[in-house]
């Protein structure tokens, strides 16, 4: 009986933290409620037979799957969209009926309890603290892993009479570029030397005459010979 | 000389840490507290026996947890090493892996621990296993089933409705049940997707190892017997690595682990508590809507379970297994005739393809697959070799023991011999290994077939005639075998080259998974908006779902195989009516396919021209064969990608 009430008291702890609308606690405020759920369910489906806690556990983790997934099917089969607020809606009524059942079965005899050395909790707490370590050290890791660096170039069809030519940098350093446009062959725009920061786009504009068949934008890097590294080109879709 | 009463004890039957309830069935309708109506089973202490008493409560595996949390930091210092090409990479991956399983198994294997610290300790051990995963690449998904089954994930989170398209993997929206779950927790929490994955399937494998321990107990009537079986577990080929990525079977396998569970207990308690029918009705509804295999296969097993409950006199409880077997057929036949139609079509193409190969080795047409080498040419190194031979053939010698064993001490009872059966199939799976398809058939085969293998090695290993004569009981044995086992399974069932993070390798799934190909999928949802008709090679068709949200045109969703446009060093006729029909607007092309072979044998498709026989790359000629040409634009370069338009020309 007193499980049963702590668990309501956490499912509504975790619906105020999800109230509060911060991303940082939203987060573990879904895990507790959805936790909570299991843990309802589990003790209304096996309320006295299965009194082993990890046997209870396994019971309550599958019936969290079987909830959200047969729910989610259940939402969508009445129409209803797979939101936040649906969702909420369901676990709250799944916890408001599945307390409502707990709460009147005629509690039985307390499971025997075993306590604990604290020597066990401060094993359990260094081996999560390795765990959290080995984990910021995959994440390092993977941050700082040497990158192929490259640049994109875009040419985008024509808008208005005109053309924007695009390049990202994503070479790992600012960069500066040199950028040629040509229409029908002829130079019609240039930038000898755009730098561009690492991360960051830049476009530039290019106006067409009345009358082409094809423009083409090269890019090189101004510190190479000028041998473009990257080319587009697009064709006049109204010629005949 | 022999502690008191050890004579004795010698030849009695095992004696479990814990007493295995013996549940009666309820009197008229009430239910009893059998924690009343059963005695806990007379047992010396450890001091009579002469053995030190057993450990505090968690001391001992809250100690294991210690090494493992050691361990996974060496694991996550071999990727980063990796990273860099370090040559010290993959032996401290190996260290790691070692220090991972090894003192859990020995944990298990030896007779002290209490059944509660065996469960603790197995969920600690497919936890550790699931973090090596998970760790690889912390930030990212970048499996291929992975990527697919996020962009399943995407759709229900961005539209709010279940069943959209998904032309890479058809199946994958009919059969949500993993993606419901994950998008619960992202609209809820506003957990990132990756993370919410991360959660899901970490929780699966938590109930996975609960499961199996639970089932492995209920059928040997030892704990000890279930914590070395669902450590036996981790030696499938497919556990670490494919088994933990964020798909469909990775939550279906353990709720069908849990199904057979509670059809076990259910069976032996009958009506008593009618709430754990509802539990395994639900489950039964779950698998049939999460993954179509695992469901296909748990029906298997539970006609077959039940058809030996039948047969079998003096197992009457066990004929309640009937029930959910027709309750689980009725749901796959439901769920394939009214949502998942095109679902037999999709599973039987792999299985076709696999008896056809096999058909040809057989007929000596086709060259056996020669064994640990890639499809470009590349050997597996000489360790992973015998570590692999070695664990077949420890799966190999052991079934039969385990037999055996099981046989002389047990009764005939159905669930034991349904669990025997896969058990004894096993060498059959290994001939589909010499076929490139059917060793994919054999590797996805062999995870449902371990639930019986680890069961009867087990038996054989905790219960077999070693634990007379080698010293502590065969300790040292059954740990051995197990760590071995599952190391082994490591090496067969997940290639050298994607087991470690490293620079970009041509179509190698996981390696070729770069910030290259992901920003040009970006750019192209950005700049061209979703739902593009686009063809690509197999990688870059991938990122161009998950990320691009694009149309891919293939043959599975489009009949039409383009391969050959690729390919094909002339932009002419052919080609032209090959994309004209898959009404193709976008063409991407990827300059390193020409750079170096295929990694898993295809820059495409299996059935494209050459596939699993190349011997020279795709010529640099017939991919920059549309540069320039007239009325093709090429609106896209990054150096490596090019992307064209191709509206002119196929007017897509």
């Amino acid at each position: 009986m007193v499980r049963v009430w702590l668990t309501l008291a956490l499912m509504a702890t975790s619906l105020l933290l999800l109230a509060q609308g911060m991303p940082v606690v939203s987060g573990p405020a879904a895990l507790l409620m959805v936790a909570a759920m299991g843990a309802l369910l589990g003790s209304v489906i096996v309320p006295l037979r299965l009194p082993e806690r990890w046997e209870r556990a396994a019971v309550s983790l599958a019936l969290v799957f079987v909830a959200l997934v047969l729910g989610g099917l259940a939402l969508s089969t009445a129409g209803l969209l797979l939101n936040g607020r649906n969702w909420l809606g369901l676990i709250v009524l799944i916890v408001a009926v599945c307390g409502v059942i707990a709460l009147r079965e005629r509690a039985g005899p307390a499971a025997r309890q075993r306590s604990i050395p604290g020597g066990v909790w401060l094993l359990a707490g260094l081996a999560a603290t390795q765990a959290a370590v080995a984990a910021g050290l995959s994440v390092a890791g993977a941050l700082t892993a040497p990158q192929t660096p490259f640049t994109q170039l875009t040419l985008s069809q024509p808008v208005g009479g005109a053309v924007i030519v695009g390049l990202t940098n994503h070479e790992g350093s600012d960069e500066t570029y040199a950028v040629v446009v040509r229409v029908d062959g002829a130079e019609t725009a240039s930038w000898p030397a755009v730098t561009v920061p690492r991360g960051e786009r830049w476009t530039g504009r290019v106006t067409l005459p009345s009358t082409w068949q094809n423009v083409t934008a090269q890019v090189s890097r101004s510190r190479e010979a000028a041998v473009p590294s990257l080319q587009t080109t697009i064709w006049n879709r109204n010629l005949e | 000389m022999s502690p008191p009463g050890a004579s004795v004890l010698k030849d009695a039957p095992p004696v479990m840490d814990e007493p295995i309830r013996s549940v009666t069935p309820a009197a008229s309708g009430i239910v009893p507290d059998f924690r009343a109506s059963v005695p806990p089973l007379a047992r010396p202490s450890g001091s009579e026996l002469g053995r030190p008493a057993t450990p505090a409560l968690g001391l001992g595996v809250a100690s294991v947890a210690v090494i493992t949390g050691a361990a996974l930091c060496l694991v996550a210092a071999a990727y980063s090493l990796a990273r860099w090409g370090s040559p010290f990479a993959m032996p401290l991956y190996w260290l790691g892996i070692a220090e991972i399983v090894a003192p859990i198994v020995v944990y298990l294997a030896s007779s002290s621990p209490r059944r509660r610290d065996r469960l603790m300790a197995v969920a600690l051990l497919y936890l550790a296993l699931f973090a090596v995963k998970a760790l690889q690449n912390p930030l990212e998904l970048t499996y291929f089933d992975e990527l697919l089954h996020w962009r399943t994930a995407l759709d229900i989170i961005e539209s709010g409705r279940l069943f959209e398209e998904n032309s890479l993997l058809p199946a994958s929206p009919l059969f949500p049940g993993l993606e419901i779950v994950t998008s619960a927790l992202v609209n809820l929490g506003e957990i990132p997707l990756h993370l919410a994955g991360l959660i899901v399937v970490g929780a699966a494998r938590v109930l996975f190892a609960l499961s199996l321990f639970l089932l492995f107990e209920l059928a040997s009537r030892s704990a000890r017997v279930a914590g070395v079986a669902v450590a036996l577990y981790a030696g499938n080929p497919n556990f670490v690595y494919f088994g933990s990525q964020f798909a469909y079977e990775s939550l279906a396998l353990p709720l069908a682990a849990f199904a057979l569970y509670l059809t076990a207990r259910t069976a032996q308690e009958r009506f008593a508590n009618p709430r754990l029918w509802i539990a395994l009705i639900g489950t039964l509804a779950c698998v049939t809507v999460t993954h179509h295999v695992t469901s296909y296969v748990l029906l298997l097993f539970l006609i077959f379970w039940s058809t030996l409950a039948l047969v079998i006199p003096g197992a009457p409880r066990q004929r309640l297994v009937l029930v959910p077997t027709v309750l689980l057929a009725g749901f796959v036949v439901f769920w394939a005739a009214m949502v998942a139609t095109t679902t037999p079509e999709y599973v039987a193409a792999p299985v076709t393809r696999g008896v056809q190969d096999l058909a040809r080795l057989v007929g000596g047409e086709a060259p056996p697959r020669e064994l640990f080498r890639s499809a470009s040419g590349e050997s597996a190194p000489l360790f992973d070799q015998a570590l692999g031979y070695l664990s077949v053939l420890l799966v190999v010698l052991g079934i039969p023991v385990g037999a055996w064993t099981l046989w002389r001490r047990e009764s005939p009872d159905a669930l034991r011999l349904a669990l025997t059966a896969p058990a004894l199939a096993y060498p059959v799976t290994l001939v589909l290994r010499f076929v490139s398809v059917g060793s994919e058939l054999a590797s996805r085969t062999v995870a449902f077939l371990y639930v019986g293998i680890a069961f009867v090695l087990a038996v054989g290993l905790v219960w077999g005639p070693w634990r007379r004569w080698a010293r502590g009981g065969g300790k040292a044995v059954t740990a051995g075998w197990v760590v071995a086992i599952i190391a082994g399974g490591i090496v067969v069932g997940w290639p050298n080259w994607g087991r470690l993070p490293g620079p970009y390798l041509v179509s190698a799934d996981t390696r070729s998974i770069e910030a290259e190909g992901r920003a040009a999928a970006e750019w192209t949802r950005e700049t061209l908006g979703p739902h593009n008709r686009l063809a690509a090679d197999r990688i870059n068709r991938l990122l161009q779902t998950a990320y691009g949200d694009q149309r891919i045109v293939h043959g599975l969703a489009d009949g039409v195989e383009l391969a050959p446009v690729f390919q094909s060093e002339e932009f002419g006729a052919r080609e032209i009516e090959l994309l004209r029909r898959g009404r193709v607007r976008y063409l991407l092309v990827d300059r390193r396919l020409s750079t170096a072979l295929p990694v898993l044998g295809m820059y495409f498709d299996p059935t494209e021209p050459g596939a699993f026989g190349y011997v020279q790359p795709i010529s640099r000629t017939a991919l920059d064969k549309l540069d320039g040409l007239f009325g093709i634009d090429k609106i896209y370069d990054s150096g490596n990608i090019a992307i064209y338009d191709l509206q002119l020309v196929t007017g897509g």
